[in-house]
């Protein structure tokens, strides 16, 4: 049996990682982290019984980042307006740098729509699984997604079904709502 | 037209921004929620405290705070020719600033705080018991920012209330009625100034929300947002849209300071809605701002997370 910190030194970066892209900003990243962290420590007895605690953890820094947000959120302005500091907003040819462009539109999404795109498109999550995650029912993923892809000019075709190889973690995040507890 | 792989990608980008913590799970999460788990007894205690401390010092609280005004242009305590009325401590839940009381225009136009509104708001902040409060306190407190001032309501105006924000030397203390006691530390990793670019804004300070969301009775969605501007601000035009409208107040710089807070309720608070801000010079003119380096704009929008039903979270 493995102790809190043995697991979760393994686990810490990736759940890290999950939670920048989620929060867009490294130090609420830590912070949601570190209060899931704590959360998962002192019920690491149960937790660790569960199929996949990777999974469940992951899912709780989303609750954690959505409830963070809605407790006493700093707020983070975002501009609309790119200009200046040529060196790096703009290409050799001149053309803004659409991915640093699209970094500032995503600080800019409501956090459950960005938590939305983050679960779909950094996790491989599909409508059934977000769903589950984010306690609310399938039409309001697609509606949250397909606002969020129009706010972010991002194409809709296919953005249903999302593409690519599914990670493990989207195949794991479907068991949470019956976890089920490894057999001892 | 961006495509899925551009999203990816980018969401793959801002992951990797992340900032490893080795020592992050237990020497940092657990300590303060540690204090939290006694927070029901030493609340209860700290109140009974309070109030003896209260009844037994009555207005000795002024002279046993920390409290230094800041000198020179940067003073923002009202001058001692304040109107009587205005001497009343902070609303309080059970003394709600009535909304009738607000209706003559004298009243809505904003307002230095009395010397007793600030003692009063400094207690009330100070004594909260907030982990944020407690921990981040570093020196002398200064007051930056103490008027009474309206929101920038939707679909109402709401009454006016007190923005009181205080310094020390770690950061700034949020001591207005509905966000009492946010700590916000100086030298954080915000907003990165960019020496080369004389002349644009800076703010150094953002705000938050809290929201009162019942669907049987009234919602609300509060948000606050204070800034530290240049000298060429003079005043700062807030902006809220909303489902179905639209308000606009513009409010002065006081010292340097400015704090917009703006209301949201009823049927709009369950409806995404955004406040912008636009800083303004002296003919009314909007100011480039830089909110982070590399980036310029003439307005901030700061979306907002509405009243979410509990069947959908």
């Amino acid at each position: 049996m493995k102790t809190f910190a043995e697991w979760f030194g393994g686990e810490r970066l990736a759940l890290l990682k999950f939670a920048t892209a989620l929060c867009a900003d490294p130090g609420t990243a830590q912070e949601v982290v570190q209060e899931v962290a704590y959360r998962a420590c002192t019920r690491w007895p149960s937790i660790q019984g569960l199929a996949h605690p990777d999974a469940y953890l992951r899912r709780m820094v989303v609750n954690e980042y959505l409830s963070w947000r809605r407790k006493w959120g700093r707020l983070v302005p975002s501009s609309d307006l790119v200009e200046g500091r040529p060196d790096l907003e703009r290409d050799a040819m001149g053309n803004v740098d659409d991915r640093h462009q699209l970094q500032a539109e995503l600080r800019k999404l409501p956090p459950r729509q960005r938590a939305v795109i983050v679960l779909r498109f950094y996790d491989d999550l599909d409508d059934a699984e977000i769903a589950a995650a984010l306690h609310c029912p399938r039409g309001t993923v697609r509606s949250l997604q397909s606002r969020a892809l129009r706010r972010l000019r991002v194409e809709m075709a296919d953005a249903d079904s999302p593409a690519g190889p599914r990670t493990s973690t989207a195949r794991l995040v479907a068991g949470f709502d019956q976890p089920k507890h490894q057999e001892s | 037209m961006r495509s899925h792989d551009d999203l990816r990608e980018t969401l793959h980008e801002l992951a990797h921004q992340a900032r490893d913590v080795p020592d992050m799970p237990v020497t940092r999460a657990v300590r303060p929620r540690q204090r939290n788990r006694v927070a029901p007894v030493l609340l209860t205690a700290g109140v009974l405290v309070a109030v003896l401390a209260v009844s037994l010092l009555g207005v000795g609280l002024q002279t046993s705070l920390p409290l230094t005004p800041a000198t020179g242009p940067t003073r923002a305590v009202p001058p001692p020719s304040s109107p009587p009325s205005s001497a009343a401590p902070f609303p309080t839940p059970s003394s709600p600033v009535s909304p009738s009381a607000s209706r003559p225009k004298a009243a809505t136009a904003p307002r230095p705080m009395t010397q007793a509104e600030i003692t009063a708001g400094i207690a009330r902040c100070m004594r909260a018991g907030q982990g944020s409060v407690d921990d981040n306190r570093q020196g002398k407190l200064k007051v930056r920012y103490a008027v009474v001032q309206a929101a920038v309501g939707y679909p109402v105006d709401s009454s006016p209330r007190p923005a009181l924000l205080l310094e020390d030397d770690g950061g700034y203390f949020d001591c207005s009625q509905t966000n009492g006691g946010l700590w916000v530390g100086k030298g954080g990793d915000h907003f990165d100034s960019d020496a080369s670019a004389a002349g644009f804004e800076l703010p150094t300070l953002t705000g938050g929300s809290t929201s009162r969301c019942h669907p049987e009775a009234a919602a609300r969605v509060d948000s606050a947002v204070v800034l530290r501007t240049s000298s060429g601000t003079v005043s700062a035009r807030l902006t809220v849209r909303a489902r179905g409208g639209t308000r606009t107040a513009t409010v002065p710089t006081r010292d340097g300071f400015v704090y917009l807070s703006a209301q949201v309720n009823g049927k709009a608070a369950w409806h995404s809605w955004t406040t912008s801000v636009e800083l303004l010079d002296a003919s009314g003119g909007r100011l480039r701002i830089q909110p982070y380096a590399g980036s310029v704009s003439r307005r901030l929008d700061y979306p907002l997370e509405p009243c979410v039903p509990d069947s959908r979270r």
